[in-house]
């Protein structure tokens, strides 16, 4: 084997193995192939080198020979040629910079791949117009296997300028992964026939007008196959690992929050149809995202909501209770005697205090029930004590109007919140004042034991409600006469309140009534365990 | 008779409270902000405490941790009376970490205000 070649051999062997572990990342078992490979090739073809330079014949070639130094001595030993020592110099100082620091050699590695490209070129050249200078040497059958050596420094160096020119983000792992394998494994895939032909032939025929002869055969099947596999490398690199690295880039660019990107679509085959359906998820995750975005948005308007609810309450509502409290006070003479006229007017701004502040409370009452979230203490309470509550309070103004209130409920224990549940019926009576008859009116508070639920009525003689009004007393703000508004205030809230308090209860709430026949308003509540 | 101490930012409401309280023969005393209510609660003792939760600088809660932390304040009785509503869960929290006799929401009346003093 000729000087020369070997030390390519070797060049292109240190080359393979770096070529394969260039991003020093984590080295998948596919990958260790490669380097073991030219591992071996270096072992082999050093010995050789090192026998032929100190001129000993411990050469691997003895192998193939009748172990006599004479036959040995016919394959001449010869000095390197020029171009060899440069490249492998070349070479090994590209080598080293690559494990020193890859990315920052990138552009001068690259460089130096174009320059032994050259040189392999112009060895090749020699070989082709048969210029014996410009190659290393011609006089044996090791020939085919030099210009093949030419054809791999090739090879090694357009991979070297291909991987130097990436435009890639070289941040990112793997990036030239894919391709350099595939050129590692064309160039494997055209080392072993040759090596292999060219030991068979040599120990079959041992003739070396014939292997001559054979060599430049072998050099044509190299040069071709080089040339096949080269296109497809160059086929596959674009077909697949170009609109790969693409869509790599995108999904990178979305991983990073940009979802104005999309994938190029280059190809219609499956990896054409892939990008087109990364383009259709990344229209999805924009809507989405949207989506996502609108709902933060009204999340904090509800919130806002939240807020000024919980502003309005307190703020409204502070400064009400000294108003109330002190009427209150000048009203009971805790505050000394005040004059008939004091009083009355008194009255009047007491009352309306109180009305203001049940307003603002029947409205934060509405807009929880809405909201559901209502909080409700619930306790086993009797329903008599409830009523006999709402009966204490309503007594006084009922007393001055001539309406009589009847309690015919029953001691059964319900489960609620008796301060809620004591609202309801504060609501509906208060509603049934305003249409009993003066002087004649009657309201009664009754109930039922059912098997788990107690019925709770409170029937009035009032003016009734015609069946088409009857579904809609349950809205808010809903009046059946609206000048009635005016006459003997409330809100319109209290049935819908009362509606929202039965339901969160898990009770049902409901009207009968005809004209001129008066109005029952029933609802249902949960049995407590006692009793 | 009761020696109440009430604290709450609002001038007007712990006038009104005090004229209450005082008119049926409760002996009263008002601060206006949480710091001076820890301070009274150190110098005096008190049979009930009326304690504001939304007061600027030291709210009701931080009264709250302050007694909770303190041996001496322990066996302080708290009454809230608050404006605000608090949610479920907030009050079932203060319910949870502090010891106290209820939380009373306003508006509270006359009779409501009363009859809440003469239970505890």
């Amino acid at each position: 084997m000729k000087f020369g070649a070997a030390l390519s051999f070797v060049c292109v062997g240190i080359s393979l193995l770096l070529v394969t572990k260039m991003r020093k990342g984590k080295i998948v078992f596919g990958q260790i192939g490669l380097p073991i490979l030219g591992l071996i090739i270096i072992m082999f073809l050093s010995v050789n080198t090192i026998s032929v330079i100190i001129g000993t014949n411990i050469s691997l070639t003895m192998l193939f020979e009748d172990s006599s130094i004479s036959t040995i001595n016919t394959i001449s030993p010869s000095r390197p040629s020029i171009g060899a020592l440069v490249s492998f110099t070349i070479i090994v100082i590209a080598l080293m910079l690559i494990l020193v620091n890859f990315a920052r050699w990138r552009k001068l590695v690259s460089g130096i791949g174009i320059t032994v490209g050259i040189i392999g070129g112009i060895a090749l050249a020699g070989y082709a117009f048969n210029l014996p200078f410009l190659y290393w040497d011609f006089e044996n059958a090791s020939n085919a296997m030099a210009l093949h050596t030419v054809i791999l420094f090739l090879i090694t160096g357009i991979s070297l300028i291909l991987i130097g020119n990436d435009k890639n983000n070289p941040a990112i792992t793997g990036s030239y992964q894919i391709k350099t394998r595939l050129i590692s494994l064309f160039l494997t895939i055209s080392i072993i026939p040759i090596i292999f032909l060219g030991i068979i032939t040599y120990l079959l025929i041992r003739d070396f007008e014939v292997i001559r002869t054979f060599g430049y055969g072998f050099a044509m099947i190299s040069v071709i196959a080089t040339i096949t596999t080269g296109f497809f490398v160059y086929v596959i690199t674009r077909q697949i690992v170009r609109p790969i690295t693409n869509l790599r880039d995108t999904a990178l660019a979305i991983t990073n929050g940009n979802l104005d990107v999309k994938a190029e679509i280059s190809t219609s085959d499956e990896i054409g149809q892939l990008s087109k359906t990364f383009n259709d998820m990344i229209d999805s995750i924009k809507m989405t995202a949207t989506l996502q975005l609108e709902t933060e948005k009204l999340k904090q308007v509800d919130k806002d909501k939240e807020e000024f609810a919980a502003m309005i309450s307190h703020e409204l509502k502070t400064p009400l209770i000294p108003i109330s409290g002190y009427a209150e006070l000048f009203l009971d003479g805790s505050l000394g005697n005040i004059t008939e006229i004091q009083r009355e007017k008194m009255q009047v701004m007491y009352e309306n205090s109180i009305r203001l502040t049940t307003l603002i409370q029947d409205i934060l009452d509405a807009r929880k029930i809405e909201l559901k979230r209502l909080n409700l203490d619930i306790q086993v309470e009797s329903i008599k004590e409830i009523a006999k509550r709402c009966i204490d309070i309503f007594r006084p103004i009922a007393e001055s109007k001539g309406i009589r209130l009847v309690d015919e409920t029953q001691d059964i224990t319900i489960k609620c919140d008796p301060d809620r549940i004591l609202q309801v019926l504060n609501n509906v009576v208060s509603n049934a004042m305003k249409f009993v008859p003066a002087q004649d009116g009657t309201i009664l508070i009754n109930s039922r034991n059912d098997k788990d639920t107690v019925m709770i009525s409170i029937k009035d003689n009032g003016v009734g409600i015609p069946k088409s009004k009857q579904e809609d007393l349950f809205k808010k703000f809903y009046q059946v006469d609206k000048s009635l508004t005016r006459k003997s205030g409330g809100t319109g809230l209290g049935l819908a309140i009362s509606r929202g308090i039965i339901e969160a209860h898990g009770g049902k709430i409901w009207v009968e009534s005809e004209e001129n026949q008066g109005t029952t308003v029933h609802f249902t509540i949960q049995k407590g365990d006692g009793k | 008779m009761k020696n109440i101490l009430i604290i709450d930012d609002n001038k007007d409401i712990t006038g009104l409270f005090k004229t209450i309280l005082e008119s049926a023969g409760h002996k009263c005393t008002a601060v206006h902000d949480g710091k001076k209510g820890v301070e009274m609660l150190h110098t005096k003792s008190f049979d009930l405490t009326l304690l504001d939760l939304a007061m600027p600088g030291m709210s009701g809660t931080d009264v709250l941790d302050v007694v909770k932390k303190e041996p001496n304040l322990k066996s302080s009785k708290i009454l809230i009376i608050t404006a605000s509503s608090p949610t479920d869960a907030e009050m079932e929290r203060i319910r949870n970490t502090y010891k106290i006799l209820d939380i009373v929401k306003k508006p509270i009346n006359k009779a409501k205000l009363l009859q809440t003093i003469e239970q505890y």
